[in-house]
């Protein structure tokens, strides 16, 4: 993979260089198989109304796959088809936002330039904001939405994909120099 | 230099993995016998949101605390830097030893303290499904998704699935954070 590279003009007297941008993949096998883990738990987290079977009250293999780390309250998650989905709204957030971010990986150092300690940071606030707003909303503080907690859920699954994102790729700036002959 | 490598070639992860598994597996176990009696003390068509729910909220976090603990002790105690494969590893494991662990937890719960409260569950859930105006074809398929009760190997093995997964990908990002090789 590679960019078309920045031209930044002539140096050193006689001479020009060129900075190419590289991402070097790295870890293929692992991240091949975090990709397929995360996309699979999205598919199997929509639900049953995903594969269009017939509305059985929340009741279903992928309902049964999440039942051990989601509460999957009909009324707290998005529905396909008329079917609630094997997952609530917050956790979807946290599934979807996790898989598509790893599904982006590849792309995301040549746009932006991962930096870990500010990630990490992320990644604490967003498990703090949705601590937070599960107690204020069960002390009636606040009422958050379906859609509050899933984008919630999708900061903690973004904010973690991105910490993960250097170690399967990397950006390698090389400047090459050309000397006029 | 090269005892340090060393070391971290062949220092044991399974005090570390077994650490791991037993904290997930006494508050998966905790918070599983906790959401059954509130389970069972509301009624089957409550709407609102019960401390029971707020509970489940958590539910997937703290599911995914072993592999996470795993590898923090494991980088802590030999001192050592590992490949977040590793950590995927050491997570994967850890999340197999806490549905083990919390197997037995909850066995030795449901069949020497508190026989009753399996059947007692299992009844809340036909319950619920009764007040849910299905068909008798629906009831019937759907009946099939709630386990029987006692201890379950499909819902074992699904559990074994799903928290070996999520530790896994904690055990990931712990390696990440403190046995970094960078």
């Amino acid at each position: 993979m590679q960019s078309p590279g920045i031209f930044f003009g002539a140096v050193q007297g006689r001479g020009f260089g060129v900075i190419s941008m590289k991402v070097k993949a790295q870890k293929k096998g692992l991240y091949i198989s975090l990709l397929i883990v995360s996309s699979g738990l999205l598919i199997i987290g929509l639900g049953p109304g995903l594969f269009n079977h017939p509305d059985l009250g929340g009741y279903s293999w992928q309902h049964m796959v999440f039942d051990p780390v989601c509460h999957q309250i009909p009324e707290r998650s998005f529905s396909i088809n008329g079917q609630s989905m094997a997952v609530c709204s917050r956790s979807l957030g946290i599934y979807g936002g996790f898989a598509v971010m790893v599904l982006l990986m590849p792309l995301i150092p040549r746009f932006f330039t991962v930096i870990n300690s500010l990630l990490l940071k992320l990644i604490i606030a967003s498990i703090v904001v949705n601590f937070v707003d599960v107690l204020v909303n069960y002390f009636s503080i606040w009422s958050n939405t379906l859609h509050s907690r899933f984008w919630l859920g999708a900061s903690f699954g973004v904010s973690l994909a991105l910490y993960l994102t250097n170690e399967f790729f990397k950006r390698i700036n090389t400047q090459e120099n050309y000397y006029g002959e | 230099m090269e005892n340090e490598q060393m070391t971290a070639e062949n220092a044991s992860y399974w005090t570390s993995v077994f650490i791991g598994g037993l904290i997930a597996a006494v508050v998966l176990s905790v918070l599983g016998l906790v959401s059954q009696y509130m389970t069972v003390a509301s009624e089957p068509t409550g709407s609102s949101f019960t401390v029971s729910q707020a509970i489940g909220t958590f539910a997937c976090l703290l599911g995914a605390i072993g592999g996470f603990i795993a590898t923090r002790h494991y980088a802590k105690e030999f001192d050592i830097t590992f490949p977040i494969g590793k950590g995927a590893l050491i997570g994967l494991m850890a999340g197999l030893v806490a549905v083990v662990i919390s197997t037995l937890i909850t066995w030795v719960w449901t069949t020497l303290i508190d026989p009753e409260i399996n059947q007692a569950v299992y009844d809340w859930a036909i319950a619920n499904l009764e007040a849910q105006n299905m068909t008798d074809d629906q009831m019937e398929m759907a009946k099939g998704f709630i386990p029987e009760p006692g201890i379950s190997i499909v819902t074992v093995l699904i559990s074994a699935a799903v928290l070996g997964i999520l530790n896994a990908i904690s055990g990931l990002v712990g390696a990440k954070v403190f046995a970094s090789e960078d």
